[in-house]
């Protein structure tokens, strides 16, 4: 019982950032929420019990958010 | 043991509370910096205090001492190297000028 | 925030959203569900997997001797992908011009040394703009490293493996290439030939799927490899070594592709500080 509490709710979180990524105006900040967003993944991967796949998403989430970054600020803001 | 669970919850709770704490502040700041100094300061302060929490109910473990030397070296470093960027690229402190970002 | 009509697009598309997800469940509510036990795959295949890999591949993680023995094809298809991605890349991105790169300034701090300021430039200048990242690159990256080593390394046992090995290893060369430092760094790369290392990682996985082939073997059969006096526990161990080759081969060429992609993108991107 209380697994799936705490499964609901990190599914729950991850609905509302993903609600939230879309209605947000700026690309940067953009970026940061979906940060968040491979972290409370990588969360949900442990406690469904696939360890090596949440390790996996804690190193690709640092590395993908820098790419975002780079390409973000390689199109001289424009968008902002 | 009865004192053990007591005094694991006693730093779980206040580890919590600080996290709480660096969330609010984080969001009624005003300013870029006092914003960045309330993330670190209560964030590493709640990393520590629920690590505490933790080898109190788990003993003593090689890799618990690892992870929380590492993310105490981590997290200020990190924060420092924003503010540092910050600051060479003009952002100002609110009594200065007008606030950007 | 939105005017009327974005707010009245945006609603439309979240309602056409949700009805084909709705339609979708109620039409397809006869495929089996996700995760079900009569399932052909978790009545043969699971079990299977479960009691032999252990003692087939001497490897505690079976997640690992399923990725790289049982499924060894699937995985060899998935390093070529990632290495046609970093080509990609420099594809599209080759005939874009590079950007003169300016070097941050020095200023120095005000302390006089008695023997002159000879000494002061040297002993108080560090590679990177800032104290601090000086003092804690020299102890975080060369753990990183390591780290990175003992992950592939222990695949077999723990948790990780090739692709995880690989990304860490990028991320201790992304760590400095992303801060700005005073003098051009010593480790400069180019991304032809960081290609050329991604390469070579997808070959020595191909390399080791042709090699029992020469000794009458399938492709990528590990118990026909011909290492056969350097390995104890003999046909288990040699699908360790197969495997050990492989998950090296991968860690190569991820961590190639993603320097690549990383130095194509840096060397044509102006930023607008420093």
């Amino acid at each position: 019982m209380p697994v799936i509490l705490l499964e609901g709710m990190l599914l729950i979180a991850l609905i509302s950032i993903a609600v939230s990524i879309i209605f947000e105006r700026k690309l940067l900040a953009c970026t940061v929420i979906y940060c968040a967003f491979s972290f409370l993944a990588m969360l949900l991967y442990i406690v469904v019990g696939a360890a090596d796949v949440a390790f996996t998403e804690a190193v690709i989430g640092t590395i993908s958010t820098v790419y975002f970054v780079i390409a973000i600020k390689s199109i001289n803001r424009r968008c902002k | 043991m009865i004192v053990r669970d007591i005094l694991t919850v006693l730093f779980l709770s206040a580890g919590f509370l600080s996290f709480v704490v660096s969330t609010i502040g984080v969001f009624r700041m005003k300013d870029f910096y006092t914003r960045m100094h309330a993330a670190c300061v209560c964030g590493s302060a709640g990393l520590i205090l629920c690590g505490i929490g933790f080898f109190i109910y788990e003993g003593l473990t090689i890799t618990g001492l690892l992870a929380l030397m590492c993310a105490c070296l981590v997290n200020p470093i990190g924060t420092h190297i924003i503010c540092k960027v910050a600051y060479k690229q003009s952002i100002e402190s609110r009594k200065n000028g007008k606030e950007e970002a | 925030m939105m005017d009327r009509k974005a707010k009245m697009k945006t609603a439309g598309l979240v309602l056409v959203i949700l009805l084909t997800i709705a339609g979708g469940l109620k039409v397809g509510s006869f495929l089996p569900v996700i995760g079900a036990h009569e399932t052909p795959a978790n009545i043969y295949l699971s079990n299977y997997y479960i009691e032999n890999a252990i003692q087939h591949t001497h490897a505690a993680n079976i997640v690992t001797a399923v990725l790289a023995d049982y499924r060894g094809f699937d995985t060899l298809f998935e390093t070529c992908v990632l290495f046609l991605s970093g080509v990609g890349t420099l594809m599209v991105l080759f005939s874009k011009a590079k950007v003169k790169r300016r070097l941050p300034k020095f200023r120095k701090t005000e302390s006089h040394s008695e023997t002159g300021e000879m000494i002061s430039e040297f002993t108080q200048r560090g590679s990177y703009s800032s104290g601090i990242l000086d003092a804690s690159f020299r102890i975080i990256m060369p753990i990183v490293m390591i780290y990175a080593i003992y992950v592939l390394f222990h695949g077999e046992l723990s948790l990780g493996g090739g692709f995880q090995a690989g990304a860490l290893l990028a991320c201790a060369y992304l760590m400095d290439r992303i801060s700005p430092s005073f003098e051009s760094r010593m480790g400069e790369i180019k991304e032809e030939n960081m290609l050329i290392v991604a390469g070579l990682g997808t070959f020595l996985y191909a390399f080791t799927g042709i090699l029992p082939m020469f000794f009458g073997g399938n492709f990528l059969e590990y118990a026909k490899l011909p290492f056969c006096a350097l390995v104890h526990g003999g046909v288990a161990g040699l699908h360790a070594a197969g495997i050990l080759m492989i998950e090296i081969g991968v860690t190569v060429c991820v961590m190639a592709v993603i320097m690549t992609i990383l130095e194509v993108v840096l060397e044509r991107t102006d930023f607008d500080d420093d």
